[in-house]
């Protein structure tokens, strides 16, 4: 016999009441004052009739009925008359375990074990487990599967031994995506889910055992792309996420972040700076960390923030060489309060001091030193040279070579230097990482012209002059060739005065930098002679035109490469366009058209995609370790901690940076609440208990509502209450009748 | 005479004490006119012959020129007699059945006699007293004392029991000059203190009336239900069934007052029970026409103290 509502049994309590209030001593009702007791004695209290218990039969019958209230509000019901089901539901736990590179902070790491061993400790022998650590990308190191085949113990054990055999990488966390692969784990996996119980026979459904995510991370806020995934990810109402949140003791966490020197941002600083070089007005885009514009030493451009959380706000920052010998010399003190961020010049070490190609800039003064080391490349110079194939004449304003020399094509990653050949170019030699452009003004043979088309198919930048001194037969003849144009014409043009150019597209790159304004006035530049195209095919683009409408630069691609083909020379016979501020930068643009391929992605993210070709000789070297083949771009991943590599490639060399990610660094703890916007639903990992109890008051109910045994108590609580009513009008009427007779 | 009373419970109305006291003393005289006697402490007692020592102040010069012999007037003195009022301001006091406590009744009762007192340019003294002494005013007659007098009378009820002892000794020591005390009180306590305290009082030669206000209620004890008593001096409860215990607090009330009235008797004391409902003038011709039958008495048998003894 089991009740439904055991309180209502207090009810029963009731019948203590009426012999209560029976055997209580009464208090005189009555309280006076009066001025003496001298002469009063007290009256001993009389026991009166009022006091003995009369009616045992009515008391007892009142007694009774009101137990068999109580007991029928209580609702007993029968156990036992139904099999009793299984009441063991098992849990399904998915454990996010954080291995990102934060997570080496302090003893960040030994919390989430030691977390991840008191949920061990906690497992139920039903409860299932699958275990994901997540850095950039979630993988699933211990499934379902595994959980149902082993015994709680074994499963402990294996567990145990995932663990240890991890450690947090150098990825930035990816929060959002470990969120929704272990929630689409619990909810999906449906099969694995349902526990076979071959005893009853007896099946919990999926849904009814609890989903628990818990994550056990510092959830740190990280950058945008944390949470990007969940914004689409439509959360399953059934998994809950327990976050198990660790944190360091300190919260200190500064980090640097390496800008590019400005003249790399675009090829519209490169023309800028080179035409401020040249001219006397000083554009103010000309900072000091410009190209060799400041004498003392190259500077590198360092953003360093403080996280929102920090305490400290003193640090300094200091070069060391790759092998960490620290260069004091170059121990800058910063600044910065919490959440704030700074740009901080950083005079590089003199060449003489320190020849390094790569060095590493290190941060100290904050508690974590996980993201404190950004590795830099210095890289050597490239050594590159402009190839030209024309007359050099001696006479300067008749030469194109004159000025083609004198034009400053370097940058700071690269020194390019002009050659000449003088009738045959070098065969086999021109290449594009090398040779970054070609410049014709000459008959080329038609073996050469062949020559040109594959340097530019690989990527070269080729510019055809037509100046005054060609002969215009062999040129068209080799234009048709190299541009497949069998249409095009080349003639003498005629002008009458001077011509100039016009339509010029500032939109293209190579006239971008001139787009503004001020700078794109290129009516002072006057064309003396130039030639005329006609026929030209339509895939071939008009930069720019002369008055008369006759293109003066058409450019037109073959494969990856350009070719430009100028319709007038830049030597002061043919134009003024070499004495004009324009040239160089002009050239320039031509000459860096492609170089930014080779120059950029020096410095990595660590979760970031390979910028290098794989191919069957390509290896990836880092000093002090054999070197890695790069047979395809999954290989990149290997690449599991920050440094300086190099990839190799035949004789192509390349020197990268592998650093961790900046947003790993943004340690400040993240809020709920954005969690919470996304759909996430949290809830505390149930001991399965509270389950199990709901489902046995359920049974409970059923059962109850089968039996109705309140029905029977309270039909016999109403035959008490009537016989009860009998009995005391029978002696009422005894007793008056009695009454009647004795006076 | 009794018509000419006015009712007790309309002087109690009149809030304040000296005139209540005015009240009920000019009523009082509005009788007497009628009355065989006439005042005791005004009226000439005796001459006597001067005899050498005696102060020459009281010779009666008057009379010397008609007689041409020494004679001293003695009244004078008597009339400046100094009386002490011994007011008892006890919790008992405040019981009452009737709209006004004893309290309300002794006080009214003090400032009447005050008040006639001071009109016959007698000294007149207060002590005020519960379980110990509460207020002393020696006994003057100057402007302003009775209104001291009838302003430390208004003050409320203050201690809790009653203890006769320490006022009475302390007059005994403080009144070297004989005088009249006026006790007034409910006496409801043990009265073996009392015989000696009040043995003490007249062996200074004091005059000692004691005027018992009692109300009706405490001498009948007429409840109905049995309850809880409780004792406005000791808070004490008991429960009393007044069917059962009613004769017995009479008998004992009784045997209290007879056992009083001994002791009073054999000290020589006037003891009045005045019972609260009775007219406050009643009571102040009884204490006069007894002050006026003993003085006769005095002159009759020379004894001072005889006749004392209980009359209501």
């Amino acid at each position: 016999m089991s009740l439904l509502a055991p309180l209502y049994v207090l009810g029963a309590l009731g019948i203590g009441l009426p012999i209560l209030l029976h055997l209580i001593r009464r208090q005189p009702k009555g309280k006076w004052l009066f001025s003496s007791l001298m002469f009063l004695q007290p009256t001993p209290p009389t026991l009166s009739r009022r006091s003995r218990l009369d009616n045992w039969p009515l008391l007892l019958l009142r007694a009774l009925a009101l137990l068999l209230l109580a007991a029928a509000f209580a609702r007993p019901f029968l156990r036992g008359s139904l099999l009793q089901p299984d009441e063991t539901i098992g849990r399904r736990i998915v454990v996010l375990l954080d291995t990102s590179a934060s997570m080496r902070r302090g003893d960040l790491w030994k919390q989430a074990t030691s977390k991840v061993s008191e949920l061990l400790a906690s497992l139920k022998p039903r409860d299932q487990l699958a275990l994901v650590s997540f850095a950039s990308t979630p993988a699933l190191i211990f499934t379902f599967e595994q959980s149902t085949s082993l015994d709680l113990s074994g499963r402990q054990k294996a567990v145990t031994e995932v663990i240890s055999k991890l450690s947090p990488g150098w990825s930035t966390s990816n929060l959002g995506d470990a969120l929704s692969f272990g929630a689409d784990l619990l909810a999906s996996d449906d099969g694995i889910g349902t526990i076979v119980d071959s005893e009853d026979g007896v099946q919990p459904k999926a849904d009814e055992s609890p989903l628990h995510l818990v994550v056990i991370s510092d959830l740190q806020a990280s950058g945008e792309s944390n949470l990007a995934s969940l914004q689409s990810y439509a959360w399953p109402k059934s998994v809950k996420v327990e976050p198990q949140v660790v944190s360091p003791s300190q919260n200190t966490n500064a980090w640097i972040t390496i800008l590019k020197p400005q003249d790399e941002q675009s090829g519209e600083d490169i023309a800028n700076d080179a035409e401020s070089n040249t001219s006397p007005n000083t554009s103010p885009n000309t900072s000091a960390s410009g190209g060799g514009s400041v004498a003392s030493g190259r500077r590198t451009r360092v953003r360093v923030s403080n996280a929102s959380d920090s305490t400290g706000s003193d640090f300094f920052l200091v070069w060391e060489t790759a092998d960490g010998k620290t260069m004091d010399s170059t121990r800058t003190p910063v600044n910065i309060g919490p959440g704030q961020s700074r740009i901080v010049q950083m005079v590089e070490p003199e060449d003489s001091i320190l020849n390094a190609e790569m060095m590493r800039l290190v941060l100290s003064g904050d508690d974590h030193d996980f993201d404190n080391c950004r590795y830099v490349l210095r890289p050597k110079a490239l050594q590159q040279e402009v190839v030209f194939a024309g007359r050099v004449e001696d006479e300067p304003r008749q030469s194109l070579f004159y000025y083609l020399k004198r034009a400053p094509l370097d940058t700071t990653d690269r020194s390019v230097s002009i050659k000449t050949v003088d009738d045959a170019l070098p065969l086999g030699t021109l290449d594009f990482y090398r040779t970054p452009m070609v410049v014709v003004a000459n008959e080329v043979a038609d073996k050469q012209i062949e020559l040109l088309r594959q340097y530019v198919l690989s990527g070269g930048g080729l510019l055809w002059v037509l100046d005054s001194s060609l002969n215009l037969d062999a040129a068209q003849e080799a234009l048709r060739l190299l541009g497949e144009a069998p249409e095009l014409t080349v003639s003498a043009a005629q002008p009458g005065d001077y011509a100039m150019w016009s339509q010029i597209d500032f939109k293209h790159p190579l006239f971008k930098p001139f787009a503004d304004t001020k700078y794109n006035d290129f009516t002072k530049i006057r064309f003396w002679t130039h030639r005329v195209l006609a026929g030209v095919p339509a895939s071939w683009q008009s930069l720019a035109s002369f008055d008369d409408g006759t293109p003066a630069l058409l450019e037109f691609a073959i494969g990856k490469g350009r070719v430009w083909v100028m319709t007038s020379g830049w030597q002061p016979v043919d134009s003024q366009l070499s004495l004009s501020t324009k040239f160089v930068p002009l050239l320039r643009g031509m000459a860096a058209f492609f170089a930014k391929d080779l120059t950029h992605n020096q410095s990595l993210d660590i979760d970031g995609e390979s910028p290098f070709q794989p191919s069957a000789t390509a290896e990836i070297e880092r000093d002090g370790a054999p070197a890695i083949p790069y047979r395809a771009k999954g290989d990149f991943a290997s690449l599991a901690s920050p440094g300086l590599y190099r990839f190799v490639d035949g004789e192509k060399q390349q020197p990268f940076a592998i650093n961790v990610g900046e947003d790993e660094s943004k340690t400040q703890p993240l809020s709920f609440d954005d969690l919470e916007r996304m759909g996430v639903a949290f809830g505390p990992l149930s001991d399965g208990e509270q389950t199990l109890t709901q489902k046995r008051q359920q049974r409970d109910v059923e059962l109850e509502n089968r039996q109705r045994l309140w029905q029977w108590l309270l039909l016999a609580a109403l035959l008490m209450l009537a016989s009860e009513s009998w009995l005391s009008g029978y002696m009422d009427r005894r007793q008056s009748r009695v009454g009647q007779e004795s006076p | 005479m009794k018509d000419l009373n006015i009712d007790p419970v309309a002087i109690m109305r009149i809030k304040d004490l000296q005139l209540r006291a005015r009240s009920i003393v000019e009523g009082f005289q509005n009788g007497l006119h009628r009355s065989p006697y006439h005042g005791f402490s005004v009226e000439f007692s005796e001459y006597r012959p001067y005899s050498h020592g005696d102060d020459p102040r009281g010779l009666d010069w008057k009379l010397y020129a008609r007689s041409d012999r020494y004679f001293v007037k003695k009244f004078e003195d008597e009339t400046n007699r100094r009386c002490h009022l011994v007011v008892d301001q006890s919790r008992s006091m405040g019981f009452s059945t009737l709209e006004y406590s004893k309290a309300d009744y002794a006080k009214t009762l003090a400032a009447t006699f005050a008040y006639f007192l001071s009109l016959q340019r007698d000294g007149v003294g207060l002590v005020t007293f519960h379980e110990e002494i509460d207020q002393v005013l020696p006994a003057r007659f100057r402007p302003g004392h009775l209104r001291q007098l009838m302003v430390a009378l208004s003050r409320p009820l203050g201690g809790m029991e009653t203890k006769l002892s320490s006022p009475l000794d302390h007059l005994a020591r403080i009144v070297s000059r004989r005088g009249l005390v006026i006790l007034i009180s409910d006496l409801l306590v043990p009265l073996e203190a009392i015989r000696s305290n009040l043995a003490l009082l007249r062996s200074r030669g004091h005059e000692v009336i004691i005027l018992r206000t009692l109300d009706p209620g405490e001498l009948t004890f007429d409840k109905k239900d049995p309850g809880m008593v409780v004792d406005m001096e000791s808070g004490k409860e008991v429960y009393i069934d007044p069917a059962a215990s009613t004769s017995d607090y009479r008998k004992r009330f009784e045997a209290h007052r007879l056992e009083l009235k001994s002791i009073c008797d054999s000290l020589g004391v006037d003891l009045f029970q005045v019972m609260i409902d009775r007219p406050l003038e009643a009571s102040l011709f009884d204490v006069l026409s007894v002050q006026q039958s003993r003085r006769r008495l005095i002159a009759r048998r020379g004894v001072a103290g005889a006749g004392a003894g209980e009359r209501s």
